[in-house]
């Protein structure tokens, strides 16, 4: 259509009024046209004027063909089943308000879900070509090891044989950050450890300067990258700073590039300063040993190749690896590969889908509830639908009008769903930092607006379609009697169907949170093995740059232990290294002298941590057997451990290890267990506890230690005084963090908790809208019905059995929906399966008290249409009609 | 059926009118009145078939109107032939002879 024509068109509809007129007139110039023209022929004036009319016919019918033909018509109706939409909307404010409040909750929960699916799940990693990137670790089959770690001389035979692999690049979160000692005193910079092609295989250019290649680590050069935040922070964004050099660690090093904004590996971890891991002293971690496996690999595939061919490539390399250094890597013959989206994202993405499917669910019983609402307004309508009828106007026009009006109820739903996701996005991002991998990038953007519009739609055709098409099922002859309001039984089946649908819906929706709920209960309940309660810890890297001499750093640890327990608002206090919840130890090798002497292919390992005497009443582990560590253990004396059940079990065969030894490969000692203690669930709530070994640190000694303190007043009242201590006994002492246990135990929890919370928060909207339904239909039935009960009530029944009566017919529905739900729930409930924990998918507690709490709220939402039913006048209402 | 045979009829009145308003501006009266004329009198044209078919025209862009002043002295809208109204003529009554010609030939065929 070109544009002068569809402008034509427009002005036709709203210069309506005008055109209407300028057709009247010229319809009528043409009738006295012809009447003058007859009155010239001679014919008497009244004579030709009747005449003129003959000939002319039908003046309206000739009107309504010349709107046809003159196009726009379409338009105009548009415009007028808009006008006749929107008026008829206002005149029910109640209805309308209702079904926009539940339209805007299903469309904007479904947005809000979907727009976190395509943050988190769907939206390419922002790395270049990032289909191809993999995690790697090397497997060692026979002990149980499926995702290892490298070590570097390991991983440079990696590097240097894959043929599947073209770019490779490996990384280390230890030994802990480096300090920066600015003008505001020490401060910890996040740092990274790379080696090999970590920027190549990434595929992100520096915005100035240069990325870290391979030739930096090989040259063990003391160069680094810098984040663009670190860079406007601490060089005030001067391009200059390419070349120069800064102190990290009492060592210089030169700045040779700086990453863009964004840039992050992985992402959400926000690394300041990247440095080649060949930097860290031999004397902390003896890098080039093959035993010493502490690095994790990534890389980009060859064009072409597939994962499952990467696979045995790199088994195959693994495998020539351990013939040819059968000490350091026997059994480290196979690999793990997922790709990186997977390694990424993988964890979330079912707790994410199992939302998105609840939200669906949520959708659909919105739309159900607002087709029911519809139903009940087009059956009161059916008088007026008859009359329009019946004066001519054609039945798929009417389905059209009624379908404009739901589609305007759906955009303004729609509108308003997608205002409420705008909130609900903004809202998840900002708390999603820690719970959602690129949890910040939640937004109204990319696809989701057109999802949104698709959703809108999609809402629309089901909740108005049958609807409209049911009040244009009429007959003018029955309804315009008036007698039957009830829109016949036709309908009131089609509602009982939808509440059938709503029920069932609501009982897999609170089935799903009910299981979830339970495993987060079960997960609270766990013990951790540890007290949170009052305990406070700090975590202090020890600048061994600045303190070479052992003696020297372990003098400052001993210091800040010391004012530590002198303190009188300490109860007890002592040392760890790692906290819980924050790895599971250094892993090394146990051999135990006649009992557990396994070849190197099925050797298993003990995770190592050090602590302090005193350490065990702090954080509240309880001693099962023996003794705990002692400040008599020291550096000089026979080298002591306390176990936990899980060495117990694993390595002793279950017997009492206290006053027995056993070998520890990388203390090359002999260690006699003095005691055991309960499991700690290092490792987080819903692992398995692993064996682990704890020693002093004043035997095997660590830099960075975590102190913690059981305080008897406000744990948060510790960190000024925690502070002071640090700062009294070296003020250029960095202080990585500081942080309450039950924060460490609630973060733990934090994900859960939030899948949960926001299941559950669907379950109870399922839960409103199915009582909602129930309600509506019943009382509708109620109100049609009147005069049928008035005459039951005045034949002799008495008004609890009518009420019965009504709550049985209301329940009806309600109970096939129960079953069909149950039903359901028994198939679905199993693709929850990972997400549970300690509760089974099909757990007959939880279905049993979803059936009662929502046959329960649908009973009481049958009781106040019931009690209208019993109350009726039957006086009143039989002569009602 | 009813249908093809209303769309030959439009066709052919659509044709009718843009013949005469070849001849110049005329108002619908005029349009009808002068068909007649041309046609010797033997086509009449029905009123509720002929401003059906000028809003029709003038939607295609073929004539566009205006409110003049009649001879008679009395405010009537007039159609004029646009450029395209004007080659749309030239092009249906080319296709109309040949129309009309084969119509003939099959009648007056053995």
């Amino acid at each position: 259509m070109s544009w002068s024509r569809l402008m034509r068109r427009v002005r036709i509809v709203l210069d309506k009024n005008d055109i209407e007129q300028e057709l009247d007139e010229e319809l009528r110039a043409h009738v006295e046209m012809e009447t003058t023209h007859l009155i010239r022929g001679g014919m008497p004036e009244a004579q030709a004027r009747r005449e003129a009319l003959r000939r002319f016919g039908g003046v309206e019918r000739t009107k309504e063909q010349v709107r046809d033909e003159r196009g726009g018509r379409l338009l105009e109706d548009l415009a007028q089943d808009l006008r006749y939409g929107i008026r008829s909307l206002r005149r029910s404010p109640g209805f309308t308000l209702s079904a926009l409040l539940v339209l805007a909750l299903g469309i904007g929960s479904t947005v809000t879900l979907f727009a976190a699916v395509d943050a988190v799940l769907l939206e390419p990693l922002p790395y270049a070509d990032s289909d191809r990137l993999v995690r790697m670790w090397p497997a060692a089959p026979a002990r149980g090891v499926d995702r290892g770690a490298f070590s570097y001389p390991n991983v440079l035979d990696w590097r240097e044989s894959l043929t599947s692999v073209d770019l490779m690049a490996t990384y280390s979160v230890l030994p802990g950050n480096y300090v920066h000692l600015g003008e505001d005193g020490p401060v910890e910079l996040s740092t990274q450890w790379v080696a090999g092609d970590f920027f190549q295989a990434l595929g992100v250019p520096p915005a100035l300067g240069r990325p870290l290649a391979q030739g930096d680590a090989e040259a063990k050069s003391q160069v680094a990258v810098i984040s663009q935040g670190l860079w406007e922070r601490l060089f005030g964004a001067e391009e200059s700073v390419v070349g120069s050099t800064f102190v990290l660690d009492y060592r210089s090093f030169e700045i040779v590039g700086v990453m863009p904004a964004g840039f992050a590996y992985p992402l959400g971890q926000e690394t300041e300063v990247w440095v080649p891991l060949t930097v860290i002293p031999e004397g902390d971690i003896p890098i080039s040993l093959r035993q010493v496996n502490f690095l994790q690999a990534f890389g980009r595939l060859a064009p072409g190749v597939s994962l499952e061919t990467a696979r045995q490539d790199m088994a195959q390399v693994a495998a020539s690896l351990a013939d040819t250094y059968p000490d350091s890597n026997a059994g480290v013959t196979a690999a793990s590969l997922v790709s990186m989206r997977d390694w990424m994202v993988g964890d979330v993405r079912r707790s994410l889908w199992v939302a998105l499917g609840a939200v669906g669910l949520i959708l659909l019983l919105a739309c159900a509830n607002v087709a029911n609402l519809l139903l009940a307004r087009g059956t009161t309508r059916s008088r007026e639908v008859a009359l329009r009828m019946s004066l001519g106007a054609p039945s798929e026009r009417i389905v059209r009008q009624l379908l404009t009006e739901s589609l305007l109820l759906s955009l303004a739903g729609g509108l308003a769903g997608v205002s409420l996701a705008w909130a609900a996005t903004a809202a998840l991002a900002n708390r999603a930092g820690t719970l959602l991998p690129r949890g910040v990038d939640i937004g109204l953007d990319g696809t989701v607006p057109g999802v949104a519009l698709l959703v809108a739609l999609a809402a629309t055709a089901m909740a108005g379609m049958l609807p409209a098409l049911k009040a244009a099922d009429v007959t003018p002859a029955r309804d315009l009697r008036g007698r039957s309001a009830s829109g016949g039984p036709s309908a009131l089946r089609l509602r009982r169907a939808l509440v059938v649908a709503e029920v069932s819906l609501a009982v897999l929706l609170l089935s799903g949170a009910g299981l979830l709920g339970r495993s987060l209960a079960e997960l609270s309940r766990v013990d951790p093995g540890f007290e949170s309660e009052g305990r406070i810890a700090m975590t202090v890297t020890i600048a061994d740059q600045k303190y070479p001499e052992r003696a020297e750093w372990m003098a400052l640890y001993h210091g800040i232990l010391e004012r530590l327990e002198r303190h009188p608002d300490v109860i007890s206090s002592g040392a760890i290294r790692y906290l819980p919840f924050r790895g599971d130890g250094e892993s090394l090798p146990v051999r135990v002298a006649g009992l557990y002497e396994p070849t190197p292919e099925e050797q298993r390992y003990a995770g190592m941590f050090q602590l302090s005497p005193g350490l065990l009443d702090a954080l509240g582990m309880e001693l099962l057997r023996g003794r705990e560590i002692a400040a008599t253990d020291g550096a000089g004396d026979p080298f002591v451990a306390v176990v936990n059940e899980a060495f117990q079990r694993e390595f002793f065969q279950g017997q009492d290890p206290v006053g027995r030894r056993f070998d520890l490969a990388g203390t090359n000692q002999s260690l006699e267990v003095v005691g055991v203690v309960r499991d700690v669930l290092h490792a987080g709530l819903a692992e398995r506890p692993a064996p682990a070994v704890y020693l002093n640190n004043d035997q095997v000694s660590r830099i960075q230690m975590s102190y913690v303190v059981h305080t008897a007043g406000p744990p948060l009242a510790m960190v000024a005084e925690m502070r002071r201590i640090v700062r009294e006994i070296d003020a250029d002492q960095a202080i990585s963090e500081i942080v309450a246990l039950d924060d460490l135990t609630a973060t733990t929890l934090a994900r859960p908790r939030f899948f949960t919370g926001l299941l559950a928060g669907f379950a109870l909207m399922a839960l409103v809208l199915a009582a909602l339904g129930v309600y509506g239909v019943l009382s509708y039935m109620v109100r049609s019905q009147s005069r049928e009960t008035g005459l039951r009530l005045a034949l002799g029944a008495s008004g609890p059995r009518v009420a019965a009566r009504v709550v049985g017919q209301g329940m009806q529905p309600v109970v096939g929906g129960l079953i069909l739900g149950l039903f359901a729930s028994i198939v679905l409930t199993r693709f929850l399966g990972a997400l549970l924990f300690g509760v089974e998918p099909l757990d007959a507690p939880t279905f049993a008290a979803v059936i009662g709490i929502l046959g329960g709220v649908a009973a009481v939402a049958c009781l106040v249409p019931a009690w209208h039913a019993s109350r009726v006048d039957p006086m009143v209402s039989i002569r009602a009609e | 059926m009813a249908k093809s045979k209303a769309d030959l009829l439009q066709g052919t009145l659509d044709l009718l009118v843009l013949k005469a308003l070849t001849l110049g501006p005329l108002h619908g009266w005029g349009i009808s009145k002068r068909i007649g004329q041309m046609s010797r009198e033997v086509l009449e044209v029905n009123q509720g078939s002929l401003y059906p078919a000028l809003h029709r025209l003038q939607d295609r862009g073929l004539v566009s109107s205006e409110w003049g002043v009649s001879d008679e002295g009395r405010r009537a809208k007039f159609y004029t032939l646009t450029d395209a109204g004007r080659a749309r003529f030239v092009e249906e009554r080319q296709s109309w002879s040949v129309f009309s010609a084969a119509v003939q030939h099959v009648l007056q065929s053995g």
